[in-house]
């Protein structure tokens, strides 16, 4: 009943309507990636390397081993769909607990772990997701650890403040004067109120999650060759930016219409979950 | 029998140096206040905001730690004890404040049974809807949320919200003062119904004279957190002893519009309590000070109540 209701809320909003949609595809090119790609994603067609896009039955053309870029695109959503949950499920768990418990008990406590955060959120995001990849080494997971990682201190900074003004509410002291321990305030009053703070967070780094991923691949750091991702096809495209500017440009297009997706259902999300906007 | 003894409760707040949060100054929000609240009695404590009658209310409760002095619950020291907290209840004045606006009227009335574990499902819902018909609310009302209620309606939930843990002891903080004027006597008519119903105690605060006359039987009045006067609550309507009280009085306003308002007594603001006045604490505003205010007055005992005044250092039997 109440999901309906929300959804139709949702929908009602034509940006938060694109981006939903929009997601939908990436998530059903995602779990269908077998059944849409028209050749195998590692399969080189030596008599047509550079294809350009429709050129031997190969929609958006070939790369340089003539390897299909619209299968290679197909099963890239699976990468960056998952580096995106991952990442951000790691980044908006751990730093909610971390600023609920800064937010909530506050003085020293409160001190210490923002001090600690502060000093992460001082290295520029790309460095320390790099620094972090140096440590664990290359590959998906620890490309999606790293990323997850680097969310934490701005997540938890949001989520504390948001922690923060629902701290001193009268229903609080209410709920604490009735005998309601802290663990009880904190699970029955402040998460109900924050939680459309940290869903709409989440959705807005949703998308620095897939460019994030990116851009370690483009490094080199991220998922590992041949396994295609939005990333790593955009870094092996670099090299023939003059000569096949397909084989860079639909990765691009790929990587800018998800994030937008997912933009507007943070946009959209905000607005709903608004109760001054409620009827 | 006296459910609740008061012992020279102090409470400081210490204001803090804004670099280095060292306590530069102290407030003084309550000054060595005494009273006592028989059981089934209705107590009301009245000021101007800043007379610490709110602090009073949060002491009780176990809101804040008191800087000195004792709160005896039924002979014993109170503590903050899961019993405590369920015989004192506290209502308070902003109902729009004091609700939780993501929760719907039922998780915010049976709130108290979960968090004292009390009852299964069945048994939290049968008592809820129970409650509810006691303070005069439609049993529809539990999938509501406070957004869609009246002021009146919300004050009504977090009374139910109260009652639910059968406390002895209800502290009321201007559960009225937020409410229109049509509504208040509803919700006081209400509020003196349960008190008999549920042989309740009240400690009842409010800055409404009208309110304390119709309500309570004993009546203290404070001023910058010292009791100016305490005693019945009709002797001290009828006929006010201390110059503050007489103010207060003669500003309450006359529902007769041929009878002018002889406000002459209460003029200008209550001090700041960071810097109280030396002597009585009332002496900036009093229209009858003399040479002897500059000495803070003890309480005193005129007849059957106590007055913090100098005007009755003869006569009265001294007190301190």
């Amino acid at each position: 009943m109440r999901a309906a209701q929300f959804f139709r809320r949702l929908l009602r909003s034509k940006q938060a309507a694109v981006g939903l949609f929009v997601i939908l595809v990436i998530l059903v090119l995602a779990l269908f990636s077998p059944l849409i790609a028209t050749h195998e994603v590692e399969d080189m067609d030596f008599m047509h390397i550079f294809a350009l896009p429709g050129e031997g039955g190969h929609l958006f053309g070939t790369d340089d081993y003539g390897r299909d870029l619209f299968s290679r695109l197909v099963y890239g959503s699976r990468v960056s769909l998952m580096v995106g949950i991952v990442a951000v499920g790691i980044g908006s768990l751990l730093g909610t607990i971390i600023g609920v418990i800064a937010g909530f008990f506050g003085g020293l406590v409160d001190s210490i772990i923002m001090r600690i955060m502060d000093a992460l959120l001082s290295f520029p995001y790309v460095l320390l997701a790099i620094a972090m990849m140096a440590v664990l080494g290359p590959g998906l997971f620890n490309a999606m650890l790293a990323i997850g990682i680097v969310m934490i201190p701005s997540f938890s900074r949001v989520v504390r403040s948001a922690v923060m003004t629902y701290r001193n509410e009268e229903f609080v002291t209410a709920a604490r004067l009735m005998g309601g321990s802290g663990l009880w305030v904190i699970m029955f009053h402040i998460l109900p109120n924050i939680i459309p703070t940290i869903i709409i967070y989440a959705s807005l780094n949703f998308a620095g999650a897939i460019i994030s991923e990116a851009t370690l691949s483009f490094l080199g750091l991220g998922i590992q060759p041949p396994t295609p991702s939005w990333g790593s096809m955009l870094s092996e495209a670099k090299n023939y930016l003059q000569t096949a500017p397909n084989m860079a440009i639909f990765p691009g297009i790929a990587i800018l219409v998800s994030c937008l997706g997912f933009n507007l259902l943070g946009d959209g999300l905000r607005d709903v979950l608004d109760p001054r906007l409620r009827s | 029998m006296k459910l609740l003894e008061i012992r020279n409760l102090t409470k400081r707040f210490p204001i803090e140096d804004s670099i280095f949060g060292k306590p530069v100054k102290f407030l003084k929000a309550v000054d060595d206040v005494s009273f006592e609240v028989d059981k089934g009695g209705v107590f009301s404590l009245v000021g101007e905001s800043g007379s610490g009658k709110s602090t009073i209310a949060r002491l009780i409760c176990g809101a804040y730690h008191a800087t000195s002095g004792e709160i005896l619950y039924k002979g014993n020291p109170i503590g903050r004890t899961k019993t405590d907290y369920r015989n004192i209840q506290m209502i308070f004045q902003d109902p729009d404040a004091s609700l939780n606006p993501r929760k719907n009227v039922f998780s915010i009335i049976e709130e108290g049974l979960r968090i004292h574990r009390l009852g299964s499902m069945r048994e939290r819902r049968e008592k809820v809807l129970t409650i509810l018909d006691s303070v005069g609310l439609d049993r529809s009302t539990i999938k509501k949320f406070p957004h869609e209620l009246s002021g009146g309606q919300k004050q009504r939930v977090s009374v139910a919200r109260s009652l639910i843990l059968q406390p002895e002891l209800l502290v009321l903080d201007e559960p009225t003062s937020a409410l229109d004027v049509s509504v208040q006597a509803q919700m006081l008519n209400l509020l003196g119904d349960l008190q008999k119903e549920f042989s309740l105690t009240y400690v009842f605060i409010t800055h409404d004279l009208k309110i304390v006359s119709q309500i309570s039987d004993h009546v203290a009045v404070l001023y910058l957190g010292n009791i100016m006067e305490i005693g019945p609550v009709d002797q001290i309507i009828d006929s006010p002893l201390h110059p503050y009280t007489q103010g207060l009085l003669e500003s309450v306003p006359q529902p007769d519009p041929s009878k002018k308002a002889t406000n002459e007594i209460l003029r200008g603001e209550i001090p700041s309590p960071v810097n109280p006045p030396k002597g009585c604490p009332f002496i900036t505003r009093c229209p009858k000070a003399f040479e002897a205010c500059t000495i803070k007055p003890e309480l005193k005992l005129v007849g059957d109540r106590r007055v913090r005044c100098h005007l009755y250092d003869t006569g009265g039997n001294s007190d301190a």
